[in-house]
C-alpha cells in the first residue's frame, strides 16, 4: 500500500501523461479490480476478507500512453499489472502487490482486415466477441472460440496462450498470431517480425506470447482469420468407458481427419455436467465430434470418424445431441450452471502425449479422490484440445463443502493444485495447456523447467531490470529478479 | 436469500454479458460493468463496502437497458436487482442528491421539467395515445407528427399522460413510491378514457407498461392492447390504410433503449423505412445488441457526462457506416441524441413519415 502522499505524486504524473479522466483511485474501482476471475480472488472477497488492491487504476488509450505509464511506474518502482478482461482463472491479473493496474480495454479498435491474406490487425484490448461480430459482418471469423470470448480480450488470448472449442483444427491463440506490438518495461514500443514462420533468428513473437504481462504489455496483434465454413456438422457418440473413446480420438487425429471439435467427456463429467447443463441422461463417455468446411469434405471426414468410433464400440447418438451441445457450448459458464462458490473447484488441466494420457488421467483421479477424501473431493474431466501427438485433459476437482475459513480454504486449494500438478509433471505433462500460470502455479515453474529455469529468469531480468511487470506471476520473484 | 440477493451473488463473478453492456463499452471500466455492479452490491452485503458517495455514484451508472439480462442464458434479472438496491438507498436516505431533487419535481409536477401536466381534459375513445413527459416537453413536433399519422389513418384516439411521466424514470431511480403514484394516475386515466388499446411512442414506454407496472403492483387490465406506434404504423402501411410518398435517403436506424428486451421489435421500423424507399445501412450494434444511447436508467439526469458519451458513441457507430442521417423513433432518445449530434442529422421516425403523407390525405 502506498502512502497517500506517494499516491498523489504518482497520480499527478499519470494525469499529465494520459489525462485525469483515465486515472482512478476511487475505492469502488480499487475493490472491483482487486479480484480477477480466479477462485482464489473470489473466495477471499466471498468470505468478507479485505483483498489486496491496486493503488491506482489507469485506462490508457494507446501504446504510447502505456509506454508513459510504464516509465512512471519504473521511476517510482511500482508494480504494473496488465488487465484485459480479468477472466483468467490463475490469478494472472490479480494485483497481489498493489501498484498500478493497467486496463487495456480502451485499445479496442480494429485496424485492418486483409481479405486477401485473411488476416486481421486489431488493438489488444478489444473484446473477443466484438472482434468476432465485426468479422462475421463480412462472412469471416477468427477461429478462436474460448468460453471467455464475451469477456476476454485479444491481448488476453495471447498473454495466456488460450485455446477455444475449435482449436483442434485451427490451432490455439499462439498458432493464429502472425505479429504483435508490445510495450516493453522501458516504455519502448516494439514489433515482432511481420510473419511468424521464418528462419531469421529465434521467435521474439513467442517470447511475449504466454508471458502473462511479465515481460511487457501486448498492444496490438495480427491474427489469421478464415471464411465462415459452408457447413458445421456435429455428432455425439457414446462409449461405455473412456479407454476406447481415447483410442478413437487418437485414430481420428493420426489419420488427419481434421475435426474442429473433439470433446470427450469422461463418465463422471457425462453424468454430472452434461446432465446438469444440457439435460442429457446418458451414462458412459460422451464424445462430441464436429467437422466443418466444404460440405462434401466435412461429410466424408465425419463418416470416416464414425467408422473409427463404431469399430471401437461407440454408439452414434446422432446429430441432434451434437448440435445441441454446439448451441449451448457456453452455457456451462453461466450462473447457476457454472461451478461457483461456495464450492471449491479448480481446473488442473494439462497436456501430454497419447502414450501417457491414460495413466496420467488415472493417477490424477486417484490422487485427488483418495488424498482429499476427507473433503469429499470429486474429479471430473474432459478431453477437448487434440493434437497429432497427444491431447489436452481439462480435468477439475470439486469440493462441495470446503472450509469456511478463507485461509484454510486457500491452503487446501493450493495443496490440491500442487498434488495434481506434480502428478501431471510425473507423467510427461506440463503445468498448464491453455489457462496459464498466473500466481496459482508460479511456485511450480522451477520444477517444470528444471535447469532451463535460470534462462527464463535471465530473460526476465534483461527485459525488466526493475521488476515492475506483474510481480508474483509466472513464478518470477517479486522483489529482485 | 431472496431472489434479488441471489442474482447479485450469481452475477458478481460472471463476466458473460460484459460485452453487451453499453456503459462498459464507453467507460472500459470493470466497476461499471454488470459484474462490477453485482460485486459492489455483494461486497456491501459483506461489509467490505459502505454506501458512501463513491459507491452510490457507481451504482447509479447502470443504464438499466436490460442487455445483460437479454444475453444471459439463465435470464438473471440484474437490472431489477440493482434497482432494488437503489430503492433501498432511497428509503435509507443514501441515494444521490440529484435523485432526491428529481423526486421532488416528479411528485409536484408529474414531470422533471416543472411544468403543469394536467391541462388536457379527458375524452372517451377506443384508443389512447400515451404521450408522456419526454415527448411532450422535448420533442413536441414528434407528438404532432404521430397525431397526423393516426388522424390520416382514420384512427380514433385520445391523448393520455400529456406532459406527465408515465413512471419509468422514478422506477429506475429507485423512487418506487413516486413511480407507483404515477402508474396509478396513468391507469386511472386510461380507465376514464375507456381505451381498449394504448399506443405508446417508444419501447421504453412499452417496457414500463408491460414490465414495470406489474412490478409496482399496478398492472394494466389483461385485455388492454398495448402497441408501439411504430408497429401500428407498419401494420397500417402494410394493409394500405396509410399511404406514404417515396423518399430518396440513405440512413441508419437506431434501436432505442429497451428495444433489445423486445424480441423482433426491430423489424417494424426497418420495414417502414424500406417501404418508403429509404436505403438502410446497419450498425454493428443493432437489434438485440443495440446499445442504449444513454437515455435509460435515469442517466441523463444523474450521470449527464456518461449519458452524453453513450449518445456520442451511437452517433460515431452510425457515422462509421458512411451515412449522414440517423433515424430513431423514441422521443427521449431522439431528444438526447440531438444534444450531442455533430456531423450527422438525427431525425425522428414519426416526423419523417408524416412528411411523406400524400398531401390529399393529410389531416389538418
Amino acid at each position: 500500500m502506498l502512502h497517500p502522499f506517494q499516491i498523489e505524486a504518482v497520480v499527478s504524473e499519470l494525469n499529465d501523461a494520459i489525462g485525469s479522466e483515465y486515472v482512478s483511485v476511487r475505492p469502488s474501482d480499487r475493490l472491483i479490480y482487486a479480484a480477477d476471475w480466479s477462485w482464489m480472488s473470489q473466495v477471499w472477497l466471498d468470505r468478507a476478507q479485505p483483498p489486496t488492491m491496486p493503488d491506482i487504476i489507469v485506462h490508457p488509450g494507446s501504446a504510447r500512453e502505456i509506454g508513459l505509464v510504464l516509465q512512471i511506474a519504473g521511476r517510482h518502482g511500482l508494480p504494473v499489472v496488465p488487465w484485459g478482461g480479468g477472466s483468467g482463472s490463475q490469478g494472472g491479473a490479480a494485483p497481489m502487490y498493489g501498484g498500478i493496474l493497467l486496463d487495456t480495454k480502451r485499445l479496442n479498435r480494429i485496424l485492418e482486415i486483409d481479405e486477401q491474406s485473411l488476416t486481421v490487425r486489431a488493438q489488444a484490448g478489444i473484446i473477443g466477441t466484438h472482434l468476432e461480430w465485426a468479422l462475421n459482418e463480412r462472412g469471416l471469423t477468427l477461429p478462436h472460440y474460448p468460453a471467455s470470448a464475451h469477456c476476454a480480450t485479444l491481448g488476453g488470448y495471447l498473454a495466456a496462450r488460450g485455446s477455444g472449442v475449435i482449436s483442434t483444427k485451427y490451432g490455439k491463440a499462439e498458432d493464429l498470431v502472425l505479429e504483435i506490438e508490445v510495450v516493453v518495461p522501458s516504455g519502448e514500443i516494439i514489433r515482432t517480425l511481420p510473419v511468424p514462420n521464418h528462419a531469421s533468428g529465434p521467435s521474439l513473437l513467442q517470447l511475449f506470447v504466454g508471458s502473462e504481462g511479465t515481460l511487457g504489455v501486448i498492444t496490438e496483434a495480427t491474427m489469421r482469420i478464415e471464411y465462415m465454413p459452408e457447413v458445421r456438422l456435429f455428432r455425439a457418440v457414446l462409449f461405455r468407458n473412456l479407454a476406447p473413446a481415447l483410442e478413437a480420438g487418437r485414430r481420428i487425429m493420426i489419420q488427419r481427419l481434421q475435426p474442429c471439435v473433439m470433446r470427450l467427456y469422461d463418465p463422471a463429467s457425462t453424468a454430472t455436467m452434461l446432465r446438469r447443463v444440457l439435460g442429457l441422461e446418458i451414462e458412459g463417455a460422451c464424445f462430441i465430434l464436429g467437422f466443418d468446411g466444404w460440405s462434401e469434405i466435412a461429410a466424408a471426414q465425419e463418416a470416416r470418424a464414425l467408422t473409427i468410433c463404431n469399430d471401437l464400440g461407440g454408439e452414434d447418438l446422432g446429430r441432434t445431441l451434437g448440435e445441441h451441445w454446439w448451441q449451448h457450448r457456453y452455457d456451462f459458464y453461466y450462473p447457476p450452471l457454472a461451478l461457483a462458490l461456495p464450492k471449491m473447484f479448480g481446473t488442473v488441466e494439462t497436456v501430454c502425449t497419447f502414450t501417457n494420457i491414460e495413466r496420467l488421467y488415472a493417477t490424477k483421479k486417484r490422487i485427488i479422490e483418495e488424498r482429499f477424501i476427507k473433503w469429499g473431493a470429486r474429479y471430473i474431466a474432459h478431453f477437448s484440445h487434440w493434437f497429432p501427438w497427444g491431447v489436452m485433459i481439462y480435468d477439475r476437482f470439486v469440493i462441495d463443502s470446503p472450509p469456511e475459513d478463507a485461509r484454510e480454504a486457500l491452503q487446501l486449494h493450493n495443496a490440491i493444485w500442487t498434488a495434481s500438478a506434480r502428478a501431471s509433471l510425473a507423467h510427461g505433462g506440463v503445468l498448464n495447456e491453455h489457462h496459464g500460470i498466473g500466481w496459482k502455479l508460479g511456485r511450480l515453474m522451477p520444477e517444470l523447467y528444471g535447469p532451463a529455469w535460470p534462462t527464463l529468469l535471465a530473460i526476465k531480468r534483461a527485459l525488466d531490470p526493475q521488476n515492475i511487470m506483474n510481480p508474483g506471476k509466472l513464478g518470477f520473484p517479486v522483489k529482485r529478479v | 436469500m431472496d431472489d434479488i440477493s441471489l442474482t447479485t451473488e450469481y452475477c458478481r463473478y460472471c463476466l458473460m454479458c460484459r460485452h453487451v453492456c453499453p456503459v462498459t463499452r464507453v467507460t472500459a471500466n470493470e466497476a461499471t460493468s454488470p459484474h462490477g455492479w453485482a460485486l459492489l452490491v455483494a461486497s456491501a452485503r459483506r461489509g467490505l463496502v459502505t454506501w458512501d458517495d463513491d459507491a452510490v455514484d457507481r451504482l447509479y451508472q447502470c443504464a438499466d437497458c436490460g442487455l445483460c439480462q437479454v444475453h444471459c442464458v439463465t435470464d438473471q434479472p440484474l437490472p431489477d436487482a440493482l434497482i432494488a438496491v437503489r430503492a433501498t438507498l432511497v428509503t435509507n436516505g443514501q441515494a444521490l442528491a440529484s435523485v432526491a431533487a428529481l423526486d421532488e419535481r416528479l411528485r409536484h409536477w408529474g414531470n422533471i421539467y416543472s411544468k403543469d401536466s394536467s391541462a388536457t381534459p379527458i375524452r372517451r375513445a377506443p384508443a389512447a395515445l400515451l404521450v408522456g413527459s419526454e415527448a411532450w416537453h422535448r420533442t413536441p413536433e414528434e407528438v404532432q407528427a404521430a397525431q397526423r399519422l393516426l388522424n390520416t389513418a382514420g384512427l380514433e384516439y385520445a391523448l393520455a399522460a400529456v406532459g406527465r411521466d408515465e413512471g419509468y424514470l422514478a422506477w429506475t431511480l429507485g423512487l418506487h413510491d413516486t413511480a407507483r403514484a404515477l402508474a396509478q394516475t396513468t391507469r386511472e386515466e386510461l380507465t376514464a378514457i375507456g381505451a381498449q388499446r394504448v399506443i405508446v411512442l417508444s419501447p421504453q414506454q412499452l417496457h414500463t407498461l408491460i414490465y414495470v407496472y406489474p412490478r409496482l403492483g399496478i398492472p394494466l387490465p389483461e385485455d388492454l392492447e398495448i402497441v408501439e406506434l411504430t408497429a401500428l404504423l407498419s401494420r397500417l402501411v402494410n394493409t394500405g390504410q396509410l399511404a406514404l410518398r417515396p423518399l430518396t435517403l440513405e440512413a441508419v436506424y437506431h434501436d432505442p433503449a429497451q428495444a433489445p428486451r423486445l424480441n423482433g421489435r426491430g423489424d417494424a421500423p426497418r420495414q417502414l423505412l424500406r417501404s418508403i424507399g429509404v436505403t438502410l445501412h446497419e450498425m454493428l450494434w443493432r437489434d438485440r445488441r443495440a446499445m442504449s444511447a444513454g437515455t435509460s436508467g435515469g442517466l441523463p439526469w444523474t450521470q449527464s457526462s456518461l449519458a452524453a458519451k453513450m449518445a456520442r458513441k451511437v452517433l460515431d457507430d452510425a457515422m462509421r457506416t458512411g451515412v449522414t442521417t440517423l433515424i430513431t423513433d423514441a422521443p427521449e432518445t431522439l431528444a438526447h441524441l440531438r444534444t450531442v449530434a455533430d456531423g450527422i442529422a438525427v431525425r425522428g421516425l414519426y416526423g419523417l413519415l408524416a412528411e411523406q403523407l400524400r398531401s390529399s390525405q393529410v389531416e389538418t
